[in-house]
């Protein structure tokens, strides 16, 4: 009987756990053992043990601190304003002052979520153009390139960004703060307790897990951001939105060095192992929260 | 009492007007541009309103053949990459969820992992196994690809939903003689389908958005998706046509936004079904 | 029996025409051409004339998209399974070359035809002293000019400047007339300073112009010289006096020039398509416009690069010699006159450049003279995009951060020696 029930129960998981391991499993000891050789495209024939000069390579020169800290930046600006903004329209559009209303605003803020990062970059853009982009002439910029600049093109590409992402963060957080029941505040406003004290006390515990999520996954897109930037800077002006996803991109693809490319990945790959633990422990926080 | 509640409204609603205004502005000036001729697009005064509309970038973008090409790619890689992960999610999901086995966290916590798992990086290695194996240039390459992307997420998702139906029902069923296959599919699984509805919408709109594998797995024109058929063929080798890649952006956007508008309801319930549960 | 007749006549017919495809030899080409709108018509029909004054070669083409062409070529040829003929552009010819891709031509091609090439293109598809390859379709940066602006500003639009030095006062007199009546701002010149490789690879023709050159004799990168520093300077300065648009690419300057807010373009034949959609009133546009050939700096010559499209023959290839004659229609007259007659296609060949199909417009005559003397892309080396993508970086970091030219270049130097060796 017992072994009749585990044969089921692999039958269930094994396509799925096929499918994983030829796809990431796979790839991940093909790309390891590629960042320990000499392999360009240029030469796809001859594969050379080069004693981990790929390795000692990324980290001569500042390129990948570099990236890597841009992608912090990046991460960090977009996921926060994302939150900000997301929360506050959330709480705006959860206000009981608000009646019919409230779907025709929801339309319009979410609707930018519903166009492909392919096209939030090819609008944007043109928005940035200099000569006669909107944004320029709407702000008294004149011919000021926000792209190309390497003052404002981080900034720009955020801005993006946000734009595209937020209408999900609002929609998820809106979610959670309608399953708030309404007997906790008037409880909490019988105690006594002002609105900031209610939010802080009832709001922000009740949604916590939500907001865990959310942000945990907005982290995760935006750390593997590549159409965005591919589209709309290509890494530049000079190095000012090479990120870790376009500088792997651009070593291993456009530089067709393939082992140096794989190298940087696997940096990458340690890196994600030490985040992975401390995401799971959020996780697993979670759930005992729930 | 009254006077504060006013106020407050007020705040609101002008609140919520800017923010509505600021969101929405970028797509009323994709549209209304996309109607304008090029002579108008590249230069200043700017207009606000259309005068005289014209369909010609429409024409230009559409006359080709290529786009409906790129749409219909699009949809067959989108349609199977839901299939498959629903199909893979569903049974992965129910395992974890009904059986206990040593391990079983660890794995769990692992497949939810990979997502995290940069796709350049394994672009390398799928883009030399690929050619190896002559799946470049296939349907099958961009839905492995995106049902890798959509699986682990899903997996999660549906396996909170089958913790919610209690195994009872499965043990009574038993009882009566049903087989397990039979007790999945016929009992079981219409119990969870507001969840497989989630992962269907999950898997399809991520798998919409994809850019990277479009654009590395695929080097036949007429096999190109989306994503990638917009930047390769109306971004321009030679010259930034905006009049034609703004009416491809609105011609690839307007359909999703639509359907969006008309079935909100099921659109924000699936979106949300997976992170909130009331 | 009368029935039975046409019918033999027709299984005859099938018969002879199985046995004769079987003796046909069958070689394929990869291009792009077959795969982007303006070529597509013109490239099939230059194929079917081939096979029909050819029939014993029957021609399958294999059409890639050009971003993703290079990639393609190098994977294939690496594992035996290129087309027999290659197109490539100068720059994609040097990876092939890296890789052994390309037959070696010297003694394949007629001697007549390598004569008729101009040396300036016949050594840009020479590596290692072989002919690894024929010029099809040269591309000269040339001079485009507005003539309205021309006249607004008060210069004589049937004179261009003919130095730097004109060019650079001309340039700033067009500025002078500030904005249009609707805000555009006017700029001078155009002039590809940022973004992408394409930029870094047209400087090339001004650094030469100034004295300046990227590869050494040994062919490695010395970019640390007074005519580069000068090059650098020129465009830093003619930036901030707003002479030039900062930070733009080839793509958008197009854009500005057919709206009549660049007042000179540098930029090479192939452009024209896209500036005359661009303008939004197609050809009509060239008669607002006049090209001329680059002006003359410290060489005492009209220097310029070209960029082009040629064509080499697989090195493992066992159908050389069709795949030989294939090429040497594609460069032939016949050919080369209906391409030019469909989209304004130069000639590499003495000979045909001066047929008078050729020659029709007065924009053709000036691309011809400008073949005379535009100069190869310095692009031998395989790593030759990725070292322009360093330069364009350099030029990024002059014109918009504002780094010393000197510092830039020495820091470029090192990492563009560190990638050739």
């Amino acid at each position: 009987m017992r072994k009749k029930r585990d044969w089921f129960m692999i039958g269930l998981l094994s396509p799925a756990m096929i499918m994983l391991t030829f796809t990431i499993v796979i790839p991940v000891i093909v790309v390891v053992m590629l960042s320990m050789f000499k392999y360009s495209l240029l030469n796809i024939n001859t594969i050379k043990w080069n004693n981990f000069a790929n390795y000692t390579s990324v980290l001569k020169n500042s390129l990948f601190f570099d990236s890597f800290l841009r992608t912090l930046i990046y991460v960090g600006s977009t996921v926060l304003l994302q939150f900000a903004i997301g929360l506050s329209m959330a709480l705006l559009l959860n206000s009981k002052a608000l009646n019919r209303s409230r779907s025709a605003y929801r339309t319009a803020l979410f609707l930018p979520w519903t166009v492909p990062s392919m096209v939030a970059a090819v609008v944007w853009m043109f928005m940035y153009q200099p000569q006669f982009g909107v944004v320029n002439h709407m702000f008294g910029l004149k011919d000021f390139n926000l792209l190309g600049s390497t003052q404002t093109a981080m900034l720009s590409v955020i801005i993006t960004a946000v734009w595209k992402q937020t209408p999900l963060m609002m929609i998820m957080l809106l979610s959670a703060l309608q399953t708030v029941p309404a007997d906790l505040y008037e409880a909490a406003s019988i105690d006594g307790a002002g609105s900031f004290m209610r939010f802080k006390a009832i709001t922000i515990p009740a949604i916590m897990p939500v907001i865990k999520t959310v942000t945990l996954s907005s982290i995760i897109t935006n750390f593997q951001m590549f159409v965005l930037f591919f589209t709309m800077t290509g890494g530049g002006p000079v190095r000012a939105t090479t990120t870790l996803t376009i500088y792997t991109y651009e070593t291993a693809f456009t530089g067709y060095n393939l082992g140096k490319g794989s190298a940087i990945g696997v940096y990458w790959l340690a890196f994600l192992l030490i985040f992975s633990i401390l995401y799971n422990k959020l996780l697993s926080t979670k759930e005992i929260e729930y | 009492m009254k006077r504060r509640a006013m106020i407050s409204k007020t705040l609101t609603h002008s609140a919520l007007i800017l923010l509505s205004l600021l969101f929405f502005f970028p797509l009323y000036w994709m549209i209304i541009t996309s109607l304008k001729p090029n002579s108008e697009i590249l230069k200043l005064p700017l207009r606000f309103f259309v005068t005289n509309p014209t369909l010609e970038n429409f024409t230009r973008t559409f006359e080709d053949g290529l786009f409906v090409i790129y749409y219909k790619n699009n949809i067959i890689v989108s349609a199977l990459t839901t299939l498959v992960t629903i199909f893979l999610a569903t049974m992965a999901s129910y395992a974890f969820s009904r059986y206990k086995f040593k391990g079983s966290g660890a794995l769990q916590m692992l497949i939810l992992s990979t997502q995290m798992f940069p796709a350049v990086v394994l672009l390398i290695s799928l883009y030399t196994m690929y050619s190896k194996l002559k799946l470049l240039n296939t349907y099958a390459a961009l839905i492995l690809a995106c049902s890798t992307n959509a699986l682990p997420m899903s997996i999660w998702m549906l396996k909170s939903f089958f913790d919610t139906v209690p195994s009872s029902l499965e043990e009574s069923a038993s009882l009566d003689g049903a087989s397990k296959g039979y007790t999945l599919v016929k009992i079981i699984i219409p119990l969870v389908k507001p969840g497989i509805l989630a992962v269907g919408l999950y898997s399809f709109l991520l798998s919409w958005e994809d850019f990277l594998w479009g654009l590395n797995l695929v080097t036949k024109i007429d096999m190109r998706t989306l994503a990638s058929g917009i930047s390769l063929s109306y971004l321009g080798e030679s010259a930034y046509d905006w009049g034609k890649a703004i009416s491809a952006t609105v011609a690839a956007a307007l359909p999703v936004m639509i359907a969006f508008i008309f079935l909100q309801k099921n659109f924000i319930a699936g979106l949300t079904a997976g992170a909130v549960k009331g | 029996m009368k029935k039975i007749l046409p019918i033999l006549l027709v299984l005859a017919a099938m018969f002879s025409f199985t046995a004769f495809s079987e003796n046909a030899t069958t070689i394929t080409m990869s291009t792009w051409l077959a795969a982007e709108d303006g070529t597509k018509a013109i490239y099939q029909e230059m194929l079917d004339d081939f096979m029909k004054a050819n029939p014993d070669i029957k021609v399958e083409v294999v059409a890639l998209p050009f971003n993703q062409t290079k990639d393609q070529v190098l994977l294939a040829g690496g594992s035996g399974e290129a087309a027999d003929v290659i197109m490539g552009n100068s720059q994609m010819m040097g990876a092939f070359n890296a890789a052994g891709l390309c037959a070696t031509l010297d003694e394949l091609l007629s001697p007549e035809l390598i004569e008729d090439i101009y040396p300036g293109y016949l050594s840009g598809t020479t590596y290692d002293g072989e002919i690894r390859a024929v010029s099809w379709a040269p591309h000269p940066i040339v001079l485009y000019y507005n003539v309205e602006l021309f006249e607004k500003a008060g210069l004589d639009p049937k004179a261009p400047p003919s130095t730097w030095e004109e060019t650079i006062e001309y340039a700033r007199k067009i500025t002078e007339l500030g904005q249009d009546e609707n805000g555009n701002v006017i700029y001078g010149l155009g002039i590809p300073t940022a973004k992408v490789t394409y930029s870094a690879t047209a400087l090339n023709g001004i650094l030469y112009a100034f004295g300046g050159r990227f590869l050494d004799e040994n062919g490695m990168p010395a970019i640390v010289n007074d005519g580069n520093i000068k090059v650098f300077e020129t465009l830093k300065n003619l930036t901030d006096e707003k002479i030039l648009p900062k930070a733009l690419e080839i793509k958008d300057l197009r854009g500005l020039f057919a709206t009549g807010q660049v007042g000179m373009l540098f930029d090479s034949d192939a452009g024209l398509a896209a500036i005359r959609a661009a303008s939004g009133i197609g050809a009509e546009f060239d008669k607002g416009i006049d090209v001329a050939i680059c002006p003359v700096g410290e060489t005492g010559r009209s220097e310029t690069v070209y960029t082009e499209h040629q064509l080499a023959v697989y090195a493992q290839s066992d159908k050389k010699e069709a795949a030989v004659r294939l090429v040497e229609y594609l460069v032939g007259p016949e050919a080369m006159v209906k391409y030019h007659d469909a989209v304004g296609t130069l000639s590499a060949r003495k000979s045909v450049s001066s047929l008078p199909e050729m020659n029709l417009t007065a924009f053709d005559e000036v691309f011809n003279k400008q073949s005379e003397t535009a100069s190869p892309l310095p692009a031998a080396n395989p790593m030759f995009d990725s070292a322009m993508n360093e330069m364009t970086k350099a030029m990024e970091r002059v014109i918009i951060a504002g780094e010393d030219v000197k510092t830039v270049l020495e820091e470029t130097q090192e990492i563009l020696v560190s990638m050739y060796e």
